[in-house]
C-alpha cells in the first residue's frame, strides 16, 4: 500500500514541477540580466488559451505550443517595450503585463471554456517496459516535461559557463560596468525578456496541452506568481530551480495522492506545506547568510546611460 | 457552479424555514422573461446550462430573451442590472447564484408585479421563488451505473468544496454504488475550488493510479473525464452532457434541465395560477436534474437502473431512506426513516462507504 503510494506519487511529480521550472528558469534569465517580470501569470495564461485555441481549431500540438509561445511573446513584447526601452517601472510595467495577459486570455478564450482538446500525452509505457516499474512510472511523461528540464540545465550552463552569461550576468549585477565594458545593456535586457516570456508560455502552454486538455478562464490559478517566488528560492541559479520545482511538485503532487488514497490526512495543511517550506528556506538562508546576496545588484533597476551612476 | 454553492450550509436551513409564500401575483401586460447569468454564457457548465434555459423559454415563448453575463455576486450589481431590464419593460427576472439571494428579495419587494426566479438562491417572497435541483437522485442513478461497471469496487469522484448539496452528491453517489454493487467504496477528494482543471486532471490520474475505474466529477469542468477517458477507464460527467469528453467510457452525466421548470413556471405565470414555492427542490420527477442516456454497462443493468428512476418519479423511493451510517459507524437516519428536505441541507458527514477527509 504504502510502497504503491509512494510509487504513484513519485510519478507524478515531474509532470507537477515542470511548469514551475519553465517559468522559474525563463524568469531567472530575465532577473539576472537585472529585469524583474511580474506579469509570468498574464504570459502563461495567453499561452494556455492560444494553445487551446489551435487545437480546438484542428492545429497539432507542435503547431498548438509554437502559436501559444508567439502569443506569450507578443505579451512579453509589449513588457519589454515599456520595461527596457522606455524604462517604466519594472513592477508596473510587470502588473500591467500581467493584468492585460489575463484580461485577453479571458477575452479570446470566451466560448471556448472547458472544451476538450487531445493535448500531449505521456510517451508510450512500451519504451520503459524494460525497467523497473517505480522508475518507468518516473520516466514515463510527455516530452515537453523533458524539455522542460532539459532547457534548465541548458540556461545554467549559458549562464555560469559561457562568455554569453557571463556578459549577462554583468548587466544585471552592474550595468554601468557592462555598458564600459562594450556590452549593450538594453539588447541584451531586451534578448532576456525575450526568451524569459518564451520559457513563461512555454510553461503556460503546458499547463494546458498537458494538464488540463482544456482551458477555462483564470486556470493558471496563481502559478505564474509561485514561479515569481521560486526565483528568490532557487537564489536566481537554474539548477537550484530543478530543486525547487521538484520540492514544489513533490508536495503538490502529494495532495491528489493522499485525497484519492482516502487516507484521513488534513488537506489544508498540505496544501500550505510548500508555503511553510520556502519560508524556512528563506530563514535559513537568512540565518547563515547562504547565497542570500544571490540577488542581482542591478535588479530592477532601469539602465540609462546618460544617468549613469 | 460558483460561489453561490460556498456558503449555503450556513443560511439554506434558515430561508428554507422562511414561510413559503402563497399570494398569486399578477403581471402587468405579457410575461417579458430577462436573464441574469453568473458565468459567461458559453461557460461550458453552470451559466451554459441556464443559457440553455433561456433559448429553451424563447423558443416556447416566441420571444427574445435579453441577457447579461459576468453578473458579480455583489448586491448593487445584481440590483442595478435588474432594474435596467425593468425599466426596459421586463417582468420576468431570472438568475442562477446563490450570491443574488439578497438583491432578488429586495427587488421582489419592491417590485410586487413582476416575477423573480432565482435557481440555487436561498431567499423568497410571494414574488420570488429560489429553486434548486435534486441533484442527489441524479447522482444515485449514476452511482447505480458507476457500481455495475467498476470491476476493482472502487470508484473516484472530484467535489468542490464539503458543503452540503455536495456532500448531498458524494453521498447519493456512494449510496447508488452500494445498492448496486455491495462493498463498492468511493474515494472522494475536495478541490477546494470551483475550476482548477489543472489538479482536476492530477487528482483523476492519481486516483485511477490506486486502483479507481470510474471516476466522477461533480465540477464545471471535464478534465478529469478527460484523463479517465486515456486511461481507458469509465467516468462520470456533470451538469452538461460531457459524453463529448470521454465518449468511450462516459456512463451518464448528471444534468440540470432548468427550462422543465421555468417553461411550465412561466405558463402559470401569465395565466395568473402562480405561486412562489418559497426554496423548493426539483428533481427527476419535474426534470430539473436527469441523467444523459446510460452508456457502456449491460442492458439489464440499464434497466434495473431506470426501473428505480421510475420508483423516483412515482415517489416510492428516496436514496436517503434509512439505514444511513457515516463514516464512523454512526447511524445517521434509522431503518424505515426518511431525510427530510430540511434536514439535508444540514448534511454534514459523509457515508460509511465514502473515503476521503473533508478537512
Amino acid at each position: 500500500m504504502i510502497a504503491t503510494l509512494l510509487a504513484a506519487w513519485a510519478a507524478t511529480i515531474p509532470a507537477f514541477a515542470a511548469p514551475f521550472l519553465l517559468a522559474t528558469v525563463g524568469l531567472i534569465i530575465n532577473e539576472r540580466a537585472g529585469v524583474m517580470n511580474l506579469g509570468a501569470e498574464g504570459i502563461m495564461a495567453i499561452a494556455a488559451v492560444v494553445s487551446v485555441l489551435i487545437s480546438l481549431d484542428g492545429g497539432g500540438v507542435g503547431v498548438a505550443l509554437l502559436g501559444g509561445v508567439a502569443a506569450g511573446l507578443v505579451l512579453t513584447a509589449v513588457f519589454a517595450v515599456l520595461a527596457v526601452l522606455l524604462r517604466v517601472d519594472q513592477v508596473l510595467a510587470g502588473l500591467v503585463t500581467f493584468a492585460l495577459g489575463i484580461g485577453i486570455s479571458g477575452y479570446v478564450g470566451d466560448g471556448y471554456d472547458n472544451q476538450t482538446i487531445p493535448g500531449l500525452s505521456a510517451l508510450p509505457t512500451s519504451l520503459f517496459g524494460w525497467m523497473p516499474k517505480t522508475l518507468a512510472g518516473v520516466l514515463d511523461q510527455d516530452v515537453l516535461t523533458y524539455v522542460a528540464f532539459g532547457i534548465a540545465v541548458l540556461v545554467w550552463y549559458i549562464i555560469e559557463h559561457t562568455d554569453l552569461g557571463l556578459r549577462l550576468r554583468a548587466v544585471g549585477e552592474d550595468a554601468p560596468a557592462a555598458d564600459a565594458a562594450g556590452v549593450n545593456v538594453a539588447l541584451y535586457r531586451l534578448g532576456a525578456v525575450l526568451a524569459g516570456g518564451v520559457l513563461c508560455a512555454v510553461a503556460g502552454a503546458h499547463l494546458s496541452l498537458v494538464g488540463s486538455h482544456l482551458w477555462v478562464d483564470g486556470m493558471v490559478a496563481g502559478r505564474g506568481w509561485i514561479a515569481v517566488a521560486m526565483v528568490t528560492l532557487a537564489r536566481w541559479n537554474a539548477l537550484r530551480a530543478i530543486a525547487a520545482a521538484l520540492l514544489f511538485g513533490a508536495i503538490q503532487a502529494l495532495v491528489p495522492q493522499l485525497l484519492s488514497s482516502g487516507l484521513n490526512v488534513p488537506v489544508y495543511f498540505i496544501e500550505m506545506s510548500p508555503y511553510l517550506a520556502t519560508l524556512a528556506y528563506l530563514l535559513l538562508a537568512g540565518m547563515f547568510a547562504n547565497g542570500a546576496d544571490a540577488q542581482p545588484v542591478d535588479l530592477g533597476r532601469p539602465y540609462l546611460r546618460e544617468e549613469r551612476r | 457552479m460558483k460561489l453561490k454553492n460556498v456558503a449555503a450550509c450556513a443560511l439554506v436551513a434558515l430561508c428554507a424555514a422562511a414561510p413559503a409564500a402563497q399570494a398569486q401575483v399578477k403581471l402587468d401586460g405579457k410575461p417579458k422573461i430577462a436573464f441574469l447569468f453568473l458565468g459567461t454564457a458559453t461557460d461550458g457548465g453552470w451559466s451554459q446550462s441556464q443559457n440553455a434555459a433561456r433559448l429553451a423559454l424563447a423558443k416556447a415563448y416566441g420571444q427574445k430573451i435579453p441577457y447579461v453575463d459576468n453578473v458579480p455576486e455583489q448586491t448593487a450589481k445584481v440590483e442595478q442590472e435588474i432594474d435596467l431590464f425593468l425599466n426596459h419593460g421586463a417582468n420576468i427576472i431570472i438568475a442562477g447564484s446563490y450570491g443574488y439571494s439578497d438583491a432578488f428579495a429586495a427587488e421582489a419587494k419592491a417590485h410586487p408585479n413582476d416575477v423573480f426566479v432565482n435557481m440555487a438562491g436561498i431567499s423568497s417572497t410571494p414574488n420570488l421563488e429560489s429553486f434548486y435541483g435534486k441533484t442527489f437522485e441524479g447522482w444515485y442513478l449514476a452511482g447505480m451505473a458507476a457500481g455495475y461497471a467498476t470491476k476493482s469496487k472502487s470508484l473516484g469522484m472530484i467535489e468542490g468544496f464539503p458543503i452540503p448539496d455536495v456532500l448531498w452528491d458524494v453521498n447519493a453517489f456512494a449510496l447508488g454504488a452500494q445498492a448496486a454493487n455491495p462493498g463498492t467504496v468511493v474515494h472522494v477528494a475536495f478541490v477546494n475550488s470551483w475550476s482548477d482543471p489543472v489538479k482536476e486532471a492530477q487528482i483523476s490520474a492519481a486516483m485511477i493510479q490506486q486502483g479507481a475505474d470510474v471516476i466522477a466529477t461533480d465540477m464545471d469542468s471535464p478534465a478529469a473525464l478527460v484523463v479517465a477517458e486515456k486511461a481507458g477507464k469509465y467516468s462520470v460527467g456533470y451538469q452538461v452532457d460531457m459524453a463529448k469528453s470521454a465518449p468511450n467510457g462516459i456512463l451518464t452525466s448528471v444534468e440540470f434541465h432548468w427550462e422543465k421548470r421555468l417553461i411550465p413556471m412561466v405558463a402559470e405565470i401569465e395565466k395568473g395560477s402562480w405561486k412562489s414555492g418559497g426554496t423548493p427542490l426539483y428533481g427527476i420527477k419535474e426534470g430539473v436534474v436527469d441523467d444523459a442516456t446510460f452508456q457502456h454497462i449491460p442492458a439489464d443493468d440499464i434497466a434495473k437502473i431506470l426501473a428505480v428512476r421510475q420508483e423516483m418519479i412515482d415517489g416510492k423511493f428516496s436514496p436517503w431512506t434509512g439505514p444511513i451510517a457515516d463514516q464512523s459507524g454512526k447511524v445517521q437516519e434509522p431503518a424505515g426513516q426518511t431525510i427530510s428536505e430540511d434536514d439535508l441541507w444540514n448534511m454534514n458527514y459523509l457515508v460509511a462507504n465514502v473515503k476521503g477527509s473533508m478537512k
